[in-house]
């Protein structure tokens, strides 16, 4: 997931879905460099998502029916603006992130509880 | 679940149809190498740096690249249609490999292909009515009425079909002749009993027979097959029940059979049925409604099986003739045609070595392939090595092999069914009097064959490749080449390829060894074994009434038929000799071998199988058989008492070991008394080639006054008097309901029937597998001239002479032939065991066949070695040096 070795967290397998839903979900529309520079900020660098795994989550999540990818124009500084391709949360997109948070939560809970117990 | 389901079906979809393009996805990712790497700057990054920096974080394009190619589409499908393009350049530089492949393949699938299908249609394929494993058939059931109380053993009812040939022949004239007025061909057509499609377990479109239909005087009808509705009718529904203008009557259709039923007997293709009833009015003859005699049918009953009813005809008939008619065998197992006797087909030994040498001819053909893959791949390890250092995946090369080897399949299946369809379009003509019809069988190729064939092709080169693939697509192989030059193949590999190339030379001595034992069995068969002249006889059978005929005149006119027929015989140009007398092989006379016959001679009892031969004085000379001892038969033996007999010489040395048979006297236990002996005759087979009399006594008798009479011609060229003969005795007895005229060939061929098929079956096979063989050797020569040019090169350097390479070349294949001959001869001489039976004249281990072969396989490896050696010979030493 990472270029760097060591002293980043690694993601759990399945969790990538789950961030790139809940970043598109926070920001509204937006474009890939986006959604990573979202991740590493709220990760505070721990998570830094290269392009041979941020896109093809993307593109995977579009074939699902979960993201709706347009083109469009880039508003981030560079010169005349360029044209970026947005994604957006479908319908079918926000039911999946409230079954995957919910699902998240009551499982980070129970490792929660184990963890506290054999402490 | 769902949502699974949608991205396969978009990746599938865009295999074939990109809804991102290659364009469209790095436009994306340079946006975001762009975007990266102006946050770099503006934190402060130098330029180049923050480009740099951008790059390691996000990565490179080329891998995200490839990565969104993967997710887009199939990887696997990807892969294979991606080097689509580039197959007909590869086909053209290894286009030896894929041509012997293609080949080999194609020649052994196509010939297993073959057997599959006429082994489908001749046993495996069920009939096409229900439960037939219930079904038996009463071959030898002849003189039994359906309603007679021993069929009552079967207790799931019976059913009857009139023969029209039998193990007598001569019934064709119980062959019903219907011509329909709108249809042009004389219809195939079966007389039958009522119950006979209730019994098969058949529905009718319409209705069946009933017992009003059979009587006497009903209204004729007929039930038509589904192919006869369908190609001469168009399915018309008015048919069914509507007179059709027919010859000699016209005849109501009342139903329809099944789709696909055309006969209960494989061989057997009906146009339609009539009840037995209707014959006398069909049948070109005068016969009475009973004279039909009758194949049976019959079910038994739940629970029932053929060792219950075998025991029952035991416990109930065990001392009366009618025993010998309650003989039943599984329906399934028979096969039956109007013109040919009915054929039990029950081999299970044949079936076993059938599909042995099916499975041999894989064998070898699949052991020749692997020996090309691996001798193919072997030469590009140096090509593969590279691309896999150079980046390429394991994945990706496998998948370009695969790509590969899936061409030689689709090729090579292709191929198999070329050679199929040609088989097939060749085998009816291999049909041999006597025997199983093949023209009869159903030899299309259908679905099922179609997928054996492409699955047998894939599981042959998957069996083939797996090792070459495997071998050459690891990384270890690439590490071998930055270690040093691409080495020699390994000892280990080059035993591999001589294994493989013995144990087809094995395979191909069997199949050769069997066809050469046949083929000799033949030629035996044909030449000595007789003993009588076949190429100059022919042999007339004649019945001389029907057996509906009860005039008391008949037995006179007959005589009268005789004498004419025998006038007749004489006056036809180019006949030299004619005499009474039946054909010595035959299969009526086979029938009165099976029980001895005791004989007593003088102070002594023994039986023997014994043939009787009445005919004229003159029918030994017209036979060909020579005289050897004591004097010929006479006009005046014809009445003399005890009659005058001659005997043949093997019978004369066993009956009178020491002393001479001339003058003696025997008395074999039949009606005739007592027999003198007049002379001795060389021996000639009595009954059949294949389980001949142990000896034959000849009479002067003449013609008995039976039904039947037959007459021996002697001819220069029987071939051209077979019509001019029929032509006259027809004309001599018009009345005559049956004229037969076979040559001795003819009776010889088909006494030899399956020795005929078994060679041209074994030699055909043996082609073949010879031919994957040599191409085997070839190659395996050819590839080890090609792989050790540097070798050969320093030998050359170094004093050695071209001859001494092309010997060392040919020592590597000649040695794994031999090895494969010595083994090949051990199994031939094993398996020969199972049809000794059929070799007549010759032991199964025959050393005149075992030798040819054994050479003809040296010399055919030493050749093909020679070609493969060829380039050996003009090997230059500073030319091999430079290869690598």
């Amino acid at each position: 997931m990472t270029n760097q070795k060591t002293a980043k967290t690694d993601v759990l397998q399945g969790t990538l879905d789950l961030m790139v839903l809940q970043t598109i979900d926070a920001l509204g529309p937006s474009h890939g460099y986006a959604i990573a520079a979202r991740v590493e900020q709220v990760s505070k660098g721990a998570i830094q998502l290269n392009m041979g795994t941020l896109y093809p989550a993307l593109m995977r999540l579009e074939q699902r029916g979960l993201l709706r990818g347009t083109w469009g124009i880039s508003d981030t500084g560079l010169r005349g603006g360029r044209k970026a391709r947005f994604y957006s949360l479908t319908a079918a997109g926000r039911r999946q992130l409230a079954a995957e948070r919910q699902a998240w939560g009551r499982m980070t809970a129970i490792m929660q509880d184990l963890l506290q117990q054999e402490g | 679940m769902e949502r699974k389901l949608r991205e396969w079906f978009l990746r599938f979809w865009s295999t074939f149809r990109q809804r991102r393009s290659d364009t469209d996805l790095e436009e994306e990712l340079r946006l975001h190498l762009e975007l990266a790497a102006a946050d770099a700057r503006r934190r402060g990054q130098p330029p180049d740096d923050a480009n740099r920096a951008a790059r390691l974080r996000a990565g490179g394009v080329a891998q995200a690249m490839d990565a969104l190619r993967d997710q887009r589409g199939l990887p696997w499908i990807d892969a294979a249609l991606s080097g689509v393009g580039n197959l007909p350049r590869l086909v053209f530089r290894h286009r030896a490999y894929f041509t012997f492949a293609t080949l080999t393949l194609a020649l052994a699938v196509g010939a297993n292909l073959v057997v599959f299908t006429v082994v489908n249609a001749l046993w495996l394929r069920p009939l096409p009515f229900p439960d037939t494993d219930r079904l038996v058939a009463l071959p030898d059931g002849a003189f039994v009425t359906v309603d007679a109380p021993s069929l009552k053993i079967f207790g799931g009812g019976v059913a009857g079909q009139a023969m029209t040939d039998d193990l007598f022949g001569g019934l064709e004239f119980l062959r019903p002749q219907i011509r329909f007025d709108q249809i042009g061909r004389e219809l195939e057509t079966l007389a039958v009993t009522p119950g006979y499609f209730r019994l098969l377990g058949l529905g009718i479109l319409g209705r069946d027979f009933t017992a009003d239909d059979n009587r006497t005087g009903a209204e004729p009808v007929a039930i038509i097959s589904d192919r006869l509705w369908s190609q001469e009718f168009g399915r018309r529904q008015g048919l069914i029940g509507a007179v059709i203008a027919a010859k000699p009557v016209p005849i109501r259709v009342i139903g329809v059979a099944p789709s696909g039923f055309e006969g209960a007997r494989r061989g057997e293709k009906a146009d339609m049925w009539i009840p037995t009833g209707l014959l006398p009015r069909v049948v070109t003859v005068k016969i009475g409604e009973s004279d039909a005699p009758l194949m049976i049918f019959a079910r038994l009953a739940r629970g029932q099986t053929l060792a219950d009813v075998e025991r029952l005809v035991q416990r109930e008939y065990a001392n009366e003739p009618i025993k010998e008619y309650l003989k039943a065998v599984p329906l399934k197992d028979i096969f039956g045609t109007p013109e040919s006797r009915t054929i039990v087909i029950r081999e299970g030994n044949s079936l076993a070595i059938i599909g042995g040498l099916a499975m041999l001819v894989l064998l070898g053909g699949c052991a020749t392939l692997a020996a090309l893959v691996l001798v193919h791949y072997e030469r590009r390890r140096g090509e593969l090595a590279v691309r896999l250092a150079l980046g390429a995946s394991r994945l990706r090369l496998t998948a370009e092999l695969c790509r590969e080897l899936l061409l030689i399949v689709v090729t090579g299946t292709l191929g198999a069914m070329l050679v199929a369809t040609w088989g097939l379009y060749i085998i009816p003509s291999l049909s041999l009097p006597g025997g199983v019809d093949l023209g009869r069988l159903d030899l299309s190729i259908d679905w099922r064959v179609v997928s054996a064939a492409a699955a047998m092709a894939l599981l042959t080169l998957l069996a083939a490749a797996c090792l070459p693939v495997s071998r050459f697509t690891r990384g270890g192989i690439a590490r071998d080449l930055v270690a040093g030059p691409a080495p020699t193949p390994s000892s280990a590999s080059q035993r591999v390829r001589q294994g493989l190339l013995a144990l087809h030379v094995s395979a191909t001595i069997v199949v050769l060894i069997a066809a050469g034992l046949f083929v000799r069995t033949v030629i035996y068969g044909f030449g000595n074994a007789p003993g009588f002249d076949v190429d100059h006889t022919l042999f007339v059978n004649i019945e001389l009434w029907s057996p509906s005929n009860h005039e008391p005149t008949r037995k006179a006119n007959a005589a009268q038929a005789v004498s004419r027929i025998r006038d007749a015989l004489r006056s036809v140009a180019g006949v030299k000799e004619a005499a009474e007398g039946m054909a010595p092989i035959c299969p009526v006379a086979t029938r009165f071998l099976t029980r001895p016959i005791v004989v007593r001679t003088d102070g002594a009892e023994r039986g023997v199988a014994l043939g009787r031969l009445d005919g004229s004085a003159n029918v030994l000379s017209t036979l060909g058989v020579p005289i050897v001892a004591g004097r010929g038969l006479t006009q005046a033996d014809m009445s003399a008492q005890p009659v005058p007999t001659v005997m043949t010489a093997s019978l004369a040395k066993m009956l009178w070991p020491r002393g001479d048979a001339v003058g003696q006297v025997v008395s074999p236990v039949w009606r005739g008394g007592r027999l003198l002996i007049v002379g001795i005759a060389r021996d000639f087979v009595f009954g059949s080639l294949n389980k001949p009399a142990t000896g034959t006594v000849v009479t002067a008798r003449g013609w008995a006054g039976g039904i039947d009479c037959q007459f021996a011609v002697r001819a220069a060229h029987p071939e051209a008097m077979v019509k001019p003969i029929l032509k006259v005795v027809q004309a001599a007895v018009p009345d005559a309901p049956s004229v037969k005229v076979v040559t001795g060939r003819d009776l010889v061929a088909s006494d030899l029937g399956r020795q005929r098929l078994g060679a041209w079956f074994f030699s055909g096979f043996g082609l073949v597998a010879l031919l994957l063989g040599v191409f085997g050797v070839f190659g395996l020569v050819a590839y080890l001239a090609e792989s050790r040019q540097r070798e050969f090169g320093i030998r050359l350097a170094l004093g050695a002479t071209t001859r001494d390479l092309v010997r060392q070349g040919l020592a590597a294949a000649i040695i794994p032939v031999s090895v494969g001959l010595a083994a090949g001869l051990l199994c031939a001489a094993w398996i020969a065991r199972l049809f000794t039976s059929l070799l007549t004249g010759l032991s199964a281990l025959d050393p005149l066949t075992y030798g040819a072969v054994a050479i003809t396989m040296l010399v055919c490896a030493a050749m093909a070695g020679l070609g493969g050696a060829w380039r050996l010979r003009r090997m230059a030493p500073a030319e091999a040096l430079r290869t690598e």
